[in-house]
């Protein structure tokens, strides 16, 4: 068996490319200083891989700093009276949390790649060229690896090794943490290439669901615990029996130091990884598969009003694009089972039933943080699913707000089975009107949360000529435009926090709860006021 | 009406329009010719407001492409040049789709469907997803997508290719029809044969310039030609590139 496939490469190389200029179809032309910044890490027609790779990576660096900058910070803060114990629990805790948050990225990444190539047909451009199908189908395996996704984890490791290292001053952070993130990449990518190649682009949503589940209950389940140990010494313990299951042998090796075991099994890791990584992709390709399309059944007919028919469309588009669904379904059930599966657990409605009517349904109300949250992270899939078809958008008479309301309304409907779960749940478990406070908050805040998130992504994309795929916005925009999101958040939940736990003279009890229903009410009146306008 | 005044467009440092005066009546077939990369689809696209001019002025009726382009897009049916379609919608879920994204009233929206199906012999594939189709039937699902709102201002670009000589001589005729009816009409084409016989008015395009405007005739007298393809050769290239070209080709 060959161990390298160099014609599958350059295809790979060239498919990336492809995916760019379909993405952009001309180099970012600005000159000057914000220009040479923005150039730094948006990819560009132009580039090679090498320098389509390193932007992945500076974006990976910044992504660091910007996940990480506050430990220090924290750690100078508090360790004038929380001591060893806590800065040692606190790094620890954070490392397994971004280390098993890198495995969701590089999981996403592979699926966006994915989906870029299937939804573009990029393979559909050389297939009558004397190609074999296997190699077209390595080269996709490949476009994976080279696609960004290493590169950017490598650029995070980087600088959250350098931060750690500044913070709790251990040389071992600054090779351990980015060969931590790397063999994330290295071990889920053949796992991921496998997978493809056995179902297809556009196999059924239920694999990539059951991955995206797995990994986020893993994460709280483990990050969880080691906030639960008692001292220093237990926590010390379990790192040091876990010290050969990853990513415990790089945070063994960071905080507490090198030893035999840890350098083993790190290096275990590395190379089974890149073992794995070479082998896998020159024995499986990805299976890519024109979209077979059954004639049977009837169609339906989006007899709505004006912008309801274009949501429904949408939804149509998502629920038959089986990789753009495991996306949106899959990371969307990432964010929520654990919260869902909260409110089954005996401990959970034991302290609900415990409190005051008032205050158990500001508890609930909280619940809309999540679909603020998860919108943020979600909805974006709704415009890349346009893809290069967003040309049918700009003959269309729809300007970009109409187009944000549409795709909020999609991206609602989308989103209901969530909401209606909570709603069951909580009716049955608690009353009913926690059911429809649940309902309420899950769908307002959803619902705010999108169409400013479409209203922002619109901004960077509406008018241009290139497709909407997630290369068009780059990784940097779209971590600016979460942040920006996400800023309001940090001033209005301590807000709402404080009125229910000081619950202050000037404000009645009920003020937390009626802050959380009033403040998404506007923006929700006024989306859903579309449905019913021609 | 539509009215390009010293309209200049490029795409980065290249230019693909220079200083265009146009007026396209309504109550005309236009044909606008030109080789490859001329500048067609981006004048069509001026027009849309899908893109903008660098300099000068377009006036699409009483609006400005640039300014209000949802107000151009209503009353303009457009069929693009590549197949822009949603490949994973069914073809009376596309067809419903845009006919309600132009505003055809829901009480009149079956009326709509059934005409332009019946009209561009697609009523059989309503149920048949888009992507499933030929190419030639994808043409004309974006024909009938185009015709579905009876608008008073039809931009087609290319839409003789791919279709079959049933459709194509029912378009003719039905461009012949629209265009007495008092409707704006700009075709762009490569097939000369049709221009010849649908063309009430020509616009020749080369390099990014009107090169010959007028009637068939004034083109031909212009160019010193017998024929459309004569007239177009002699004012695009010359009859020694023409054979260099053969001879390369012939190898």
């Amino acid at each position: 068996m060959e161990l390298f496939d160099r014609k599958a490469f350059t295809l790979a190389t060239i498919f990336i490319r492809e995916a760019i200029y379909a993405s952009l179809k001309r180099a970012y032309e600005g000159k000057g200083i914000i220009s040479f910044f923005v150039n730094m890490f948006l990819p560009s027609i132009e580039d090679n891989m090498f320098r389509y790779n390193l932007k992945w990576f500076t974006t990976g660096l910044l992504s660091g700093i910007l996940m990480s900058f506050w430990i220090p910070l924290i750690i100078y803060v508090s360790r004038t009276f929380m001591g060893l114990y806590f800065i040692t629990l606190f790094v620890i805790a954070y490392l397994i949390m971004v280390m098993l948050i890198s495995i969701l990225i590089i999981t996403d990444l592979i699926h966006q790649v994915i989906a870029s190539i299937n939804e573009l047909m990029l393979w559909k451009r050389i297939e009558y060229l004397p190609i074999s199908q296997s190699t077209i189908e390595k080269a996709a395996s490949y476009s994976v690896l080279i696609g960004g996704g290493l590169s950017l984890l490598l650029g995070m490791g980087f600088a959250i090794g350098l931060i750690v290292y500044s913070s709790i001053d251990s040389l071992q952070a600054l090779i351990m943490i980015p060969a931590g993130f790397v063999s994330s990449t290295l071990l889920v990518y053949p796992i991921m290439i496998i997978v493809y190649s056995k179902l297809g682009g556009r196999a059924p949503p239920l694999v990539s669901l059951f991955i995206h589940v797995a990994i986020v209950i893993a994460i709280l389940t483990v990050y969880l615990n080691t906030l639960t140990f008692r001292s220093v010494d237990e926590l010390l313990l379990f790192l040091r029996s876990y010290r050969m299951i990853y990513p415990f042998p790089y945070i063994y090796a960071t905080v507490i130091g090198f030893d035999a075991v840890s350098i083993v099994f790190s290096a275990a890791y590395l190379t089974v990884g890149l073992a794995l990584s070479l082998l896998i992709p020159s024995k499986y390709g990805i299976k890519l598969l024109s979209p077979t399309f059954k004639s049977h059944g009837k169609a339906f007919y989006l007899n709505f009003p004006r912008l309801l028919s274009s949501a429904f469309k949408d939804v149509l588009l998502l629920l038959r694009d089986s990789t753009r669904q495991k996306q949106f379904y899959g990371q969307l059930a990432a964010l929520s089972t654990p919260f869902v599966l909260s409110l089954l657990s005996t401990q959970s409605l034991t302290i609900l039933h415990g409190l005051e009517y008032v205050r158990s349904l500001v508890i609930l109300s909280f619940y809309g943080i999540l679909a603020y949250v998860s919108a943020v992270i979600v909805s974006p899939i709704l415009l890349f699913i346009e893809s290069d078809r967003n040309q049918i958008i700009y003959m269309l008479p729809i300007n970009e707000c109409e187009l944000a309301i549409s795709k909020t309304l999609a991206s609602t409907m989308l989103y209901q089975p969530i909401p209606v779960i909570l709603l069951l749940i909580t009716s049955l478990t608690l009353s009913i009107v926690h059911g429809i406070i649940v309902f309420y908050s899950s769908n307002a805040y959803w619902i705010m949360a999108s169409y400013m998130s479409y209203k922002l992504m619109l901004h960077f994309l509406w008018g241009k000529q290139g497709a909407w795929t997630e290369f068009s916005l780059g990784v940097l925009r779209r971590i600016m435009i979460m942040v920006l999101l996400l800023i309001p958040l940090a001033f209005y939940l301590p807000l709402v926090i404080a009125l229910y736990t000081l619950t202050p003279a000037w404000a009645p009890p009920y003020a937390a709860l009626a802050l959380m229903i009033i403040v998404p009410l506007p923006i929700m009146v006024y989306i859903l006021s579309y449905i019913f306008r021609d | 009406m539509i009215i390009f005044r010293d309209v200049w467009m490029s795409y980065g440092d290249t230019p693909v329009l220079k200083n265009i005066n146009l007026d396209i009546m309504p109550g005309k077939v236009n044909v606008l010719l030109g080789p490859n990369g001329s500048g067609k689809t981006t004048t069509i696209k001026l027009i849309l407001g899908i893109l903008k001019p660098v300099r000068g002025v377009i006036r699409v009726k009483e609006y400005d492409p640039t300014l209000n382009p949802v107000s151009v897009r209503k009353i303009t049916g457009y069929v693009p040049e590549d197949d822009l379609v949603y490949h994973s919608l069914r073809v009376k879920e596309y067809l419903s789709f845009v006919a309600r994204m132009y505003g055809v009233p829901r009480n009149k929206l079956n009326e709509a469907m059934e005409r332009v199906m019946d009209a561009f012999m697609i009523r059989d594939y309503e149920n048949y997803f888009i992507g499933s189709l030929s190419h030639g039937l994808k043409r004309r699902v974006m024909l009938a997508a185009a015709f579905i709102h009876n608008p008073s201002i039809l931009l087609l670009d290319e839409p003789f290719i791919g279709i079959d000589p049933r459709i194509a001589r029912a378009l003719k005729i039905v461009l012949k029809e629209k265009a007495k009816e008092g409707r704006t009409i700009l075709v762009s084409t490569h097939i000369l044969e049709i221009a010849e016989v649908i063309a009430d008015n020509i616009i020749l395009l080369y390099n990014g310039e009107i090169i010959a405007e007028g009637s068939v005739d004034k083109v031909l007298a212009k160019a010193k030609a017998r024929g459309l393809e004569d007239a177009f050769l002699s004012l695009t290239m010359s009859r020694e590139k023409v054979a260099e070209i053969v001879k390369a080709l012939m190898g």
